[in-house]
């Protein structure tokens, strides 16, 4: 049975969206959805007269949860860092502690790339939890799975190697499901993605 | 087997929620040592130009 989700449920993901990042995008998406949650970002709005910081502003405000990956460090191609992930982390820590008591419950994942990293390049965090990932999408899905239960207490989330053994079967299927559904897999648009993943979970917890 | 009940939202999406449902279905009914190896997709942005908004 699937249900509609709520301000409880809803997980921001704050991340790179690009092909390097890719592996760990599928893992974010797949853990979070396996949980019980429902994975969100600004890029699944539609409406081009509604700019997207007012996007981004609107899906914080409506999810208790989020996930800021501020790994991305490295200059792009014209030789400028990327400073769209640590701009949300800020609006998120901003609804945390200006917002009403709704917004105080907020809870949030912090990954980076190597330990203690983030210090070297935004101090201001020191003192706060934030997890290496090491580019490893199996520790993306153990740090999630960790995060979401510890924060949510939740008891119906699986462990993690309930986790991993599905998520490892669905990127095997993967080829097959984007073929069968017309897909090229350079390019999913990131709800259609999302539709995959929830088919694909719900064809796994039916058996 | 764990219990969580699955939540799902109406995404703008660019393919019906049923034709997914038979691609998941039909990759799902093979035995896992018959699939190919495993995949990374490449996850874009969603386009209005290229949407439709499908309802479930």
């Amino acid at each position: 049975m699937a249900l509609n989700p709520g301000y409880n449920d809803h997980v921001f993901i704050n991340c790179p969206f690009d092909e390097d990042y890719a592996p760990l995008l599928q893992a974010i998406v797949f853990t979070v959805y396996r949980c019980g949650f429902v994975p969100v970002s600004a890029l699944i709005e539609e409406d081009s007269s509604y700019n997207r910081l007012d996007k981004i502003i609107s899906w914080i405000k409506k999810c208790r949860y989020a996930i800021h990956d501020i790994s991305r460090i490295e200059t792009g191609k014209k030789g400028y860092p990327r400073f769209n992930m640590p701009f949300e982390l800020g609006i998120f820590f901003g609804a945390k502690r200006f917002g009403n008591d709704r917004q105080k419950s907020k809870v949030a994942l912090i990954f980076e790339r190597d330990k203690f990293s983030y210090q070297q390049y935004i101090s201001d965090l020191n003192g706060v939890d934030i997890k290496a990932h090491n580019k490893n999408p199996l520790q993306i899905i153990r740090g999630i799975r960790n995060w979401l239960r510890s924060a949510s207490r939740r008891t119906t989330i699986p462990g993690d190697i309930i986790l991993v053994n599905e998520y490892q079967e669905f990127i095997a299927r993967l080829p097959e499901i984007v073929a069968n559904a017309g897909f090229s897999i350079s390019s999913i648009p990131f709800n259609d993605f999302c539709q995959i993943v929830e088919e694909a979970i719900r064809e796994k917890i039916k058996k | 087997m764990s219990t969580i009940t699955l939540k799902t939202m109406k995404r703008a999406t660019t393919v019906p929620r049923s034709k997914i449902r038979k691609a998941v279905e039909a990759a799902y009914a093979k035995p896992l040592s018959a699939v190919k190896a495993p995949a990374v997709v490449k996850i874009t942005k969603n386009t209005s130009r290229k949407t439709n908004t499908v309802k479930d």
